[in-house]
Parts: structure tokens; sequence; C-alpha cells
């Protein structure tokens, strides 16, 4: 990938070359590109950091979400962080060191590959590069278009359409629990990911680019026309009028009198 | 939730590239200790492969991330090791005079190499470049199974296909063109105790030797591993049954 990287921006029309030597800090990949790119990775974290900072703002902001989608009414709706987040991220938490432990200590090289055992020739490229897990489906798009610059922007355009997302999908209903339709074009779109991170770990060839090609345009389908026409004109279930209202009413067909031991929230 | 998580981590194994390899090479699925969540490597057919190694293999191929003193792991004592190392002559220096000398081996040093360089290795083989062989088990996909197969796939090449001089021709060889000459005939190596000795015995005690140099600790790691598994096992039952418990008065 590291050597990919700078050479997509040669694809930019007049100044891309000179953004490459730019970029790699001489007219090939050499020590300099090694020097700038460690030193962006290196300030990754800082900015990842930032972030951090004006997620924890706005949740003080605005609190947190929840999975029906609905603001809360009153103290009723909400029960305090601790103990029962916090209990509750505990046992998540749980869950991912097992199945993290299992892949250290069983599968170490499940998410690696045979050739970084081969020791780094500066001669030699390996004969088949292909990008890590987390850029395949992005390298499928790269590839599905036949056109360099086309294959770019639509790449950094699959990440790009995430920010605008909140203007597609203009549904009042914030829950897919209440919106049927999005479901199973939400579980399409999952589908479709993977299929394209698939894809961009097989060869460019034969039936896989006319996949590729296909999932491609399923992908931005979703974002740009499946996802404001959702919203336009699919009908939702009925909201209920509260968060707590849901949960009652199982607790009501379960165990009565009504509310009983609900802690106020804070 | 859970049920979600787990249908992204199948995804993610999913997606892992496969080694591509040609598809039409031809390799042969074999039980080995090592393999599971609890195996272990062979002291005995280790022991065999490193015979096998020297006596075989190391006119081409040099191992140089090994040390002798690593040979503890294959069962050797201190006494062993020393001995099998001095049977090695090791270059050491400059001494006093600037010169460099030779002398017996020790079991601090590395096993020599066959060449003095990459240049000198492709000199004396039609200018391919015999691998080190010291992490070559994990440095291929399916490393202990590709090996064996590499080993044991020598033939003749099917009609029609052309082998240039200086190449052989072997089934499991991506391409199947390979410039590596059939190192093992079966009898190549004499085992004392009377082990397998063909083509096939010897090709899995060097798979259990090449394995073990690739990952010396892989039986520490699985220790470790199921320990590890069991204590967090338990720890996402009982911190199960606590969030059921605090949560007990809100549903
Ligand atoms: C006559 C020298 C010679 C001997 C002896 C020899 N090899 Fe090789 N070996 C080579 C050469 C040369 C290559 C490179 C082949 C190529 O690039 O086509 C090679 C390649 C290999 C490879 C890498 C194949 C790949 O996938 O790239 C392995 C593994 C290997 N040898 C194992 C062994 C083992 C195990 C032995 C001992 C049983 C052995 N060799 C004995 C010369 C030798």
């Amino acid at each position: 990938m590291r050597p990919l990287l700078p050479t997509l921006f040669s694809a930019i029309p007049y100044v891309g070359e000179s953004i490459v030597t730019l970029l790699w800090g001489g007219f090939s990949v050499d020590n300099a590109t090694l020097n700038r790119f460690f030193s962006l990775h290196y300030l990754m974290p800082f900015i990842i950091a930032g972030v951090v900072v004006l997620h924890i703002v706005a949740l003080h902001r605005f609190g947190s979400n929840n999975p029906i989608g609905i603001d809360t009414k009153g103290p009723q709706d909400t029960i305090s962080f601790h103990p029962y987040y916090t209990i509750k991220d505990v046992f998540g938490i749980a869950v991912f060191l097992l199945l993290l432990a299992m892949v250290v200590f069983f599968f170490p090289n499940a998410m690696g590959h045979p050739d970084n055992y081969i020791p780094a020739n500066a001669m030699q490229t390996p004969a088949h590069i292909v990008p890590e897990w987390y850029f395949l489906p992005f390298y499928a798009i790269l590839r599905a278009v036949p056109d360099k610059l086309g294959g770019v922007l639509l790449m950094f355009g699959a990440i790009a359409v995430l920010f605008i997302l909140p203007w597609l999908d203009r549904s009042p209903v914030r829950s897919a629990r209440f919106r049927p339709l999005f479901r199973i074009f939400f579980w399409l779109f999952f589908v479709d990911a993977i299929a394209l991170g698939y894809l961009g770990g097989k060869p460019a060839e034969g039936i896989y680019v006319i996949l590729s090609r296909v999932a491609t345009a399923w992908y931005f389908l979703h974002f740009l026309a499946i996802l404001p026409l959702l919203s336009m004109f699919e009908t939702t279930k009925p909201l209920p009028k509260s968060i707590s209202e849901p949960v009652l009413k199982e607790t009501l067909k379960r165990a009565p009198p009504l509310g009983a031991g609900l802690e106020p929230a804070e | 939730m859970i049920k979600h998580f787990s249908v992204v981590m199948i995804a993610l194994f999913l997606t892992t590239p496969a080694m591509a390899a040609g598809s039409d090479v031809e390799l042969q699925k074999l039980d080995w200790s090592f393999s599971g969540p609890f195996g272990t490597f062979d002291k005995a057919a280790m022991q065999r492969g490193f015979q096998a190694y020297r006596e075989v293999c190391a006119g081409c191929h040099g191992m140089k991330l090994i040390a002798f003193r690593n040979f503890a792991d294959l069962g050797y004592n201190n006494d062993e090791i020393k001995a099998i190392a001095a049977e090695y002559e090791v270059q050491d220096g400059p001494n006093d005079d600037g010169e460099m000398f030779m002398r017996p081996g020790i079991a601090a040093d590395r096993i020599p190499l066959p060449y003095a360089n990459d240049n000198a290795a492709r000199a004396s083989n039609n200018g391919a470049l015999p691998p080190d062989l010291s992490l070559i088990a994990k440095a291929r996909g399916n490393g202990p199974d590709y090996l064996f197969s590499l080993l044991a796939g020598y033939k003749d090449a099917p009609e029609g296909t052309a082998v240039p001089d200086g190449m052989y021709y072997n089934a499991a060889y991506p391409g199947h063109l390979i410039a590596m000459p059939q190192p093992l005939y079966g009898e190549d190596v004499t085992y004392s105790g009377g082990a397998d000795d063909s083509i096939e015995g010897i090709s899995s005690d060097l798979v259990q030797f090449l394995m073990w140099a690739a990952e010396p600790k892989m039986e520490v790691r699985k220790r470790i591993g199921v320990a590890a598994v069991f204590f967090l096992g338990v720890f996402v039952v009982v911190s199960y049954m606590a969030k059921r418990r605090v949560w007990a008065d809100v549903h």
C-alpha cells in the first residue's frame, strides 16, 4: 500500500506528478518517503485524540442516542451510566477480549500475509501485492473503474459520501427498527460491502471485474439514490411515545406492577 | 449485538486475502502434531529434521536466524549442544594482528552460512538464489503442507511441458518450474534407530524442524492461549451474570 498511495495522486491532471514528487520527497520511493509517511502516521493519533475530545463534548451537550432513536421525555426514560452501562461494557469488553485472545494465541497470522516473513528487498516487488484487508473494499472500487482518475475519485468518494450522510437520509425516523424497507436495504448494503472486500483480494480479471463494477455501482446507488428515496417514500411503523413505553409494555406482560423498582435517573 | 459482532468477525476472516498461488498446484494436506490449539512439536522428528537439513539442505540453504543454543528446544542438553557446535568451523576475529581466523563453534554461534553472500549463492546455483530457511515455514501460504508437498513433489513433467536446462518440474511449486534440483530421493540420511527414511519420512521430519525454526515459541504461545481463553471464558460468564443482576430491576 505504501508505494501505492502517493501514486494515486498522479491521477490528478496537470499537478499530479508534482504532488507525487512532493510526497515522495524525490523521484522514487526512498528514505525521504519513509520519513514523510512515518511522521504522518505519528500525527494521526493526535488527530484522533482531538476527535475523541469533540465526541465527549457532543455527548455532554446532547446526551447519547438510543436504539429506538427517539428523544428522552423525562426521568422515567433514563438510567444512570453507572452501574448499568459500566457493567454492560465490562461484559462487552470481556467478549471482545475472548475473541481477541483466540486470534492472538491461535491464529496470529490470520490477518497477516506470508510475504511479511520474507526480508524486504528494495530491488524486487513481491509477486502479488494486496492491500491490508480493511482497504480491500476501496481497492475493489479503485480497480472497478477503467479510468485512473475516475477510480481514484470514486475510491475517495466512497469515504466522502459518508460525510454527507445526514443530508442524504432525511427520514424523520432515526431508528431502523421502525423502517422495514430500510432494514432490507441496510443488509443488502452490508452484503455489498463484504462482497467488495472479497473482490478487492481477487485478481482484476474476468468475472471479478464485472462483479466489482456491479458492487461499486450498488455502493453509490445505496447512498445517492436509495437513501434519499427511502426517506421520502417509506411508510414507517408507528413510533412509541417514549423510550420507557416499549420497555414498560414488556414489563407489564411479564411482571406487574408497572414501573415498580425503576431507578430514578440522574 | 453479539450476533452482529460475530457476523463481522466472520466477514473479516473471509476477506483476508488467500495467498495467490497458481490454482493447479498439488497441495497435500497432512495432520501435523503441531497444528491445533494443543499442538506440540515432535522432538525426535525435529532432531532427525535437523540431521536431514544439515546433511542435505545446508549445502545450499542457510538458516541465519538459528543459533546452536536454540537446539535446547529440540531436546538436546548443554553438552550435546556444545558437541554439535564444535563440529562446525566458525569465522571469528579480527584478532590482535587484524586477521580473521577460524575456530570451532560454540553454543552462542549461529549456524554458519553455506555462501559468503547472495551473489556467490547465485553463482553456484545457475543464477537462482536458495532462500534462507529460518522463516520459510511461515513465508509461504499453508507453510508446512506446502513444504512437504514441495519436497515430495518432484515428478516427470507432463507431456507438452518444456523443462528448460537447470529447471526441474515440481507439482507443488507455483508455476511448476523450480531451479532447485530434487534434494531428496529417500535414504538420503542414515537415521539411528531406524526411523522412516523414505522421501515422505524425511520431508515430514524436515517440516517439523523448519516449523520449529520459524516459530520456536509456538508451544508456549498455545499454552498461554489455552489458559487465557479459559480465564476470559470464566470472565465472560461472570460479567454476564453480573450484568443480568444489575439490569434486573430495569427490564
Ligand atoms: C543444490 C542446492 C540445493 C539443495 C541441496 C537444496 N535446495 Fe532448496 N533451493 C535451491 C534453489 C536454487 C532454490 C530456488 C528455486 C527457485 O527460485 O526456483 C531453492 C528453493 C527452495 C525453497 C523455496 C521454494 C519456494 O517456494 O520458493 C525451499 C522451501 C527449499 N528450497 C527447501 C529445501 C530443503 C528443505 C532442502 C533439503 C532437503 C533443499 N531445499 C535443498 C537449491 C537447493
